[in-house]
């Protein structure tokens, strides 16, 4: 309960003042009562001054009486001579006149005549001790405690002229004489009469006020004792205490209710200050209600400034978290959601634009130009028909987001895209932008974003030379499944599911199988066979091509030597993938495993490795042709072909691509654009090899035509490392019955 | 006379000599005793009117019986002379003496004859102050203590074997009686109330 701050103020204030509430009104309980008391001591006193007072006077006047008595003559006369019959009538007769409830004339000798109440007359003896005090004389008024009742007894001498007895007074002190004490009194009090040993003293309930009486001659005095009961003396105050104590108990309730009211008048803005920073915490809303101008009201306002600040940075930060910092396009992120959004309004399509070799373009124009180039481009983009949002993909690739109805409709509408009609104005220079396209719905692959897609059907595009492409799944495959078919490749190495093959290689001048061809075989245990071009891709892509190139290398070695035991000599070509060429720690491992047998192994390489990391990729070349491993260009046709980079690469061989040599027949066109390379490549020094020989005519017009070796099915398929003894004496045997004529061959290979 | 000698020649003491006797009273301190009447019993003369050598007479003066003690043999008359201006009413109610002389005024006189001895408180019924006593003896051998507590007691036959001695405000009730032992030079002492001892001596 007193976790709350309202609680505790509360608490603390109505506790301190209330209890500042109850010491007042104990010490005014206190200081009244002791007033009274104090009152009621001095009335007290006062009355037992009076009371005193009366005593004496009433003393005064028995003793006036008993004096009056004992100067009657008659009366002297009679107790001077003893005349008892006398005596006691006049003292009779006196008491009656006189008001008195006792009277006693005593003789000297202690007789003594006594006259009661009821006028009673009888001799008696009087006891020694009141003899004593009467002779004694000293004190003639006093108390005296007779036979178990006290007395209010004075006495006279009575002298004729010389003392001849006394007259003596008693007036019993019964309950009646005090309370006619009591009646004369201002206040109402108890008078009694006590032993003067009696200790008194005011108590808790009483006021005491005790007077001394004489005794009686040389009888003990005895003391006047006056109560005042301390409840009948508070009487009077006792409303004042009911007042003082309900006004104490009003006070105290409504200090509680103003304590709690101006706690709740304090903590309430600080309450709604605590939910409302909880509610910005939560939602980063801003609500706060509070419009005082005090201090809460103040940091009201700058919590508020405060949050609305924060929720600018906020927004900021999340701007440059959607943003590319270098273009300052939207970047990929703000594109998927760009997507997120618009795919909930209607169809969309993804596309990639792919600024052509835009490697060149920053090489040239610099890196800041080239951003800016970008922006532009993005820029002009994101105005063109059917955009809904653009960004900046890769660092040549521009995303948009744009309405989609059919294939058709959005490549009609791409190709009308206005980059390439006007250059761009970078700076002072006017550059001209190519671009390629790649699009992806979202429903074109389960598990990959729609972005990614986009960007592979613009890689698909490049490849297949297309403007724009939709990604095509078949293409790509199965991209989930290629770190797994890695993973299986890479076991395959060791359970023997991957294996080589070797496609012997026909050499004209030689008339015999003078080198083979190594190439991968993998049967995966699950899917089967597994076209190579499929696989070596994908480990291409995923950096499996090292240790996969790495085995073969590692294997060739053994097969040759294997193969030399069996006596066969024969130079094994091994592919190297472009990406690997410019790679100078594989390239020297290369030269380290290769360079123990010169000439005994040739490096095929496509010419656009070579064109991807040119300085590289020639530098590498050359050391590995120093190290005595040869260097063939693959595939020589199906590329860019460029005579320069032809002229540049150190090579020993130059490969035809296939394409040309499949479909040759003597006069065609491919006769002779191969008849030409075969010419150029030998101009230029090389060795040449024709593929894809598959009929004899072809190995015949090859031979005629100066190709230096030949490899296709027509000589022989891809056969395993155990075979090629029995291959090599069954060729040999087959050469032997039908060789081609070394004679009608055009011209002479330079090697 | 015979008596007289027979008792000389008893106690063996010189003959026909007369004796006196000297008293000295006093209280147990030492202080004088007046007023105080010595009276010897035991000697063989009787009293009459004429033994004493002083006035059988108690005047008023000044509201005070005077003398204050009187010694008067007994049957003698004792005469109340009134020399104050007011009137006094003398009285007494001792016992076979008791008398009331009522009202008279200045230098008026009345007397009483006193038969019985014994002691005669005299008071007046007009000034309850006012007390003188009569000492009625019946021999002629008694004296009063002047101002300085002493007596003679003259012409004694004998040396008396006692005294009686009495003051009207001493202690005792009855009369003190002194063994004499034959001393003639007495000194006795007297317990009285010290108001006794400024009492007027004449």
């Amino acid at each position: 309960m007193f976790s709350e701050f309202r609680s505790r103020l509360t608490l603390a204030f109505g506790g301190t003042i209330g209890l500042i509430l109850i010491l007042l009104s104990v010490t005014s309980f206190w200081f009244i009562q002791n007033t009274a008391r104090h009152k009621v001591e001095q009335e007290l006193n006062a009355a037992a001054t009076v009371q005193d007072r009366l005593w004496e006077l009433e003393e005064t006047d028995l003793l006036d009486k008993a004096r009056t008595l004992a100067l009657d003559f008659g009366f002297r006369s009679a107790v001077a001579t003893e005349d008892i019959p006398t005596i006691g009538s006049a003292l009779s007769n006196l008491k009656n006149r006189l008001g008195v409830t006792l009277a006693f004339a005593v003789l000297p000798d202690g007789r003594s005549i006594r006259v009661d109440a009821s006028d009673t007359e009888s001799l008696t003896q009087m006891p020694d001790s009141i003899m004593t005090a009467l002779d004694a004389d000293d004190d003639p008024a006093g108390i005296l405690m007779f036979q178990d009742q006290r007395f209010l007894v004075v006495s006279a001498p009575v002298k004729a002229p010389r003392l001849v007895g006394w007259v003596a007074f008693a007036e019993p002190l019964d309950s009646q004489s005090l309370r006619d004490l009591e009646r004369f009194s201002p206040i109402p009090l108890i008078a009694s009469i006590e032993s003067i040993d009696a200790s008194l003293k005011s108590g808790r309930d009483d006021i005491v006020s005790a007077n001394e009486i004489d005794g009686f001659g040389g009888f003990p005095p005895a003391q006047l004792v006056l109560r005042y009961s301390m409840s009948q003396a508070m009487a009077p105050y006792r409303g004042m205490f009911v007042a003082l104590g309900v006004s104490a108990l009003i006070g105290l309730i409504v200090l509680v209710i103003c304590c709690w009211l101006v706690a709740r008048g304090v903590t309430e803005p600080i309450r709604k200050l605590d939910e409302a920073v909880r509610k910005f915490g939560d939602t980063s809303e801003i609500d706060v209600e509070i419009n005082s101008n005090d201090e809460i009201g103040r940091l009201a306002k700058s919590f508020t400034s405060m949050a609305g600040k924060i929720a600018e940075r906020e927004a900021h930060i999340k701007q440059l978290s959607l943003t590319d910092i270098e273009t300052d396009l939207p970047n990929r992120r703000a594109l998927e959601e760009a997507i997120e959004r618009e795919t909930q309004v209607g169809k969309i399509a993804v596309v990639a634009i792919g600024i052509d070799r835009f490697a060149r373009i920053r090489d040239v124009i610099g890196q800041r130009a080239a951003n800016q180039l970008m922006s532009m481009v993005g820029e002009r983009l994101r105005l063109e028909t059917g955009v809904l949002a653009h960004g900046r993909l890769a660092s040549d690739t521009i995303g948009l987001v744009t309405q989609y109805e059919s294939d058709e409709s959005l490549i009609e509408r791409v190709k009308l895209f206005s980059i390439e009609d006007t250059p761009f104005k970078v700076g002072s220079e006017q550059v001209d932008v190519h671009v390629s396209a790649g699009f992806a719905l979202e429903t074109d692959h389960a598990n990959m974003k729609v972005t990614d897609l986009a960007v592979v059907a613009l890689n698909q595009a490049r490849e297949s030379g297309a403007l724009i492409q939709r990604f095509d799944a078949k293409r790509y495959g199965e991209p989930s499944g290629t770190l797994a078919m890695m993973s299986a490749l890479m076991n395959g190495l060791h359970d023997g599911s991957v294996s080589l093959v070797y496609q012997p290689k026909y050499d004209f001048r030689a008339q015999r199988i003078c080198s083979v061809e190594a190439l991968l075989r993998w049967t995966h245990p699950e899917l089967g066979f597994v076209r190579p071009d499929e696989f070596i891709e994908n480990a291409e892509e995923t950096g499996h091509i090292k240790p996969l190139t790495r085995w073969v290398v590692e294997k060739a070695i053994m097969d040759r030597l294997d193969m030399l035991k069996k006596g066969h000599d024969l130079k094994i070509a091994i592919n190297l993938s472009g990406r690997l060429v410019g790679d100078d720690v594989f390239v020297a491992w290369l030269i380290e495993t290769l360079s123990p047998y010169p000439g005994c192994f040739c490096l095929e390489v496509t010419e656009t490795a070579v064109i991807d990391d040119h300085g590289a990729a020639i530098s590498n070349i050359q050391k590995l042709r120093d190290s005595g491993v040869e260097i063939s260009i693959d595939d020589y046709g199906s590329g860019l072909s460029s005579l320069a980079y032809l002229k540049q690469i150190p090579a020993h061989e130059l490969k035809i691509d296939k394409a040309f040599v499949l479909a040759m027949t003597e006069g065609s066109s491919d006769a002779l654009l191969v008849k030409s390379t075969i010419d150029l490549a030998h101009t230029l020094g090389l060795r040449v090899v024709a593929e894809g020989v598959e009929t004899d005519d072809v190995l015949k017009l090859l031979n005629l035509m100066g190709a230096d070796i030949a490899q296709g099915y027509h000589i022989s398929r891809p056969i395993s490392l155990k075979d090629i003894p029995h291959f090599l004496d069954e060729f040999a045997a087959r050469n032997d019955a039908a060789a081609p004529e070394p004679a009608q061959r055009a011209q002479k290979s330079p090697a | 006379m015979k008596l007289l000698l027979s008792l000389y020649m008893f106690v063996g003491l010189p003959a026909l000599a007369a004796t006196d006797l000297t008293i000295q009273v006093q209280t147990p301190d030492g202080q004088a005793v007046p007023n105080a009447v010595i009276m010897a019993e035991d000697v063989s003369a009787p009293a009459d009117a004429d033994s004493f050598d002083w006035e059988a007479v108690m005047a008023q003066s000044d509201k005070q019986f005077a003398p204050y003690v009187l010694i008067a043999p007994v049957g003698s008359e004792v005469s109340f002379p009134n020399r104050d201006r007011m009137r006094h009413h003398v009285y007494s109610f001792s016992k076979g003496n008791s008398f009331e002389i009522e009202l008279y005024g200045r230098d008026e006189s009345r007397s009483v004859t006193f038969e019985q001895s014994g002691i005669v408180a005299v008071g007046c019924n007009i000034h309850d102050e006012m007390i003188g006593y009569i000492r009625v003896v019946d021999t002629p051998y008694a004296a009063k203590t002047d101002g300085t507590g002493s007596t003679q007691i003259t012409g004694l036959n004998e040396v008396p074997s006692t005294l009686r001695v009495w003051h009207p405000d001493m202690s005792a009730r009855d009369d003190l009686i002194v063994e004499v032992n034959g001393r003639t030079d007495l000194t006795i002492t007297l317990d009285v109330d010290s108001a006794a001892l400024s009492a007027p001596i004449n």
